[in-house]
């Protein structure tokens, strides 16, 4: 469903992520910038549940709970995903 | 009292967990993770506590998975009463756990992480099973893999009027909840051989374990997918019931 394997970095696979995230966070999708802190708002373990069906389903990779709490920031999130959609490729290629 | 080598079964992985069921100086409740005061002694009231709550197993020809057994005195009670109720058993863990449960007729083991590592399964038994349990598992599963994938793919194997018990799931604001009363500061002062009171912060996220919301979230998941879904409470006789609780989800 909407994940992008082949161009994981690919400008509409993030902006629809970022949307998802900010579905999840709550807060209007022009507001979560690379910058912006997960910890600032809504990131409790249900915003945590849903950010891992997110990324599955964007993606198709999991990212699993106790990496995305390492995440400080929507760019630290957005690189732990790239950095595992890049292993992935490699071990297919 | 605290058991001494607790730190050396925090935070397992199911590659930890192989590790554990290799280390042959082990006992059977620390091959799952477990230090022994926690766990011996107690597994036939943890046997009592899921074969109530799961009524299927009381039946005979069931079809039973058990996600993750393990090996200790808990695997070898389910193991008996399929065998004494005619069941077919599958379970599900890894080869060094699987290696240590007995092999019979009525017992097929498939080796691997579940869901992802027994496509085969996923397949053959879909809308198959009659009773899946998956006993102090599923806090490792929500630390390290997707906790709905392996919720969404569990359902699906499920047969109509077929049972699923999530047993055992720590839940951080039951834990709070328990700290933060009279009796909770008298347990953690036995269990610390203390005076001091333990900390329980409320209204704080914690982002990265189990609480209300995650447990809520899974029974409006299970819901919306068709299944009943129940949060349980454990029996005060076994031994983590201040602060972990079960789920149990049926099919119509």
């Amino acid at each position: 469903m909407g994940h992008n394997k082949e161009q994981p970095t690919d400008y509409m696979s993030t902006k629809a992520f970022v949307a998802g995230l900010a579905g999840i966070l709550q807060v209007p999708p022009e507001t979560v910038t690379a910058d912006y802190k997960l910890d600032s708002g809504n990131w409790d373990s249900v915003a945590v549940l849903a950010t891992i069906a997110l990324i599955d389903e964007q993606y198709n990779i999991t990212v699993p709970a106790k990496d995305l709490v390492s995440c400080g920031s929507v760019k630290q999130l957005l690189d732990l995903i790239m950095a595992r959609l890049a292993a992935m490729l490699q071990s297919n290629d | 009292m605290k058991p001494k080598n607790i730190e050396r079964f925090s935070n397992l992985t199911f590659e930890d967990f192989r590790r554990l069921a290799n280390d042959d100086t082990l006992s059977p409740c620390e091959k799952i993770g477990f230090p022994n005061e926690y766990r011996e002694g107690k597994e036939t009231l943890i046997f009592a506590d899921v074969v109530r709550k799961l009524p299927g197993l009381s039946l005979s020809g069931k079809t039973v998975l058990d996600i993750g057994p393990g090996c200790s005195g808990l695997a070898m009670m389910i193991v008996k009463l399929c065998r004494d109720n005619g069941h077919r058993f599958i379970a599900v863990d890894s080869v060094e756990m699987l290696r240590h449960l007995p092999s019979e007729p009525f017992i097929t083991k498939t080796a691997g992480r579940f869901p992802n590592g027994c496509p085969d399964l996923l397949t053959t038994h879909q809308g198959k099973i009659d009773v899946i349990l998956t006993y102090s598992v599923f806090h490792y599963v929500y630390a390290e893999s997707n906790p709905f994938d392996f919720l969404d793919k569990s359902l699906a194997l499920l047969a109509e009027g077929g049972q699923m018990l999530i047993g055992d799931i720590p839940n951080v604001s039951k834990r709070k909840r328990f700290f933060s009363s009279n009796a909770g500061i008298r347990f953690h002062q036995v269990y610390t051989q203390t005076a001091e009171v333990p900390v329980a912060t409320h209204n704080c996220l914690e982002p990265g374990r189990i609480d209300d919301g995650v447990m809520m979230g899974i029974i409006h998941r299970c819901r919306l997918a068709g299944f009943d879904a129940y949060v349980l409470p454990q029996p005060d006789d076994l031994p983590m019931a201040n602060r972990r609780e079960d789920l149990l989800i049926t099919r119509p």
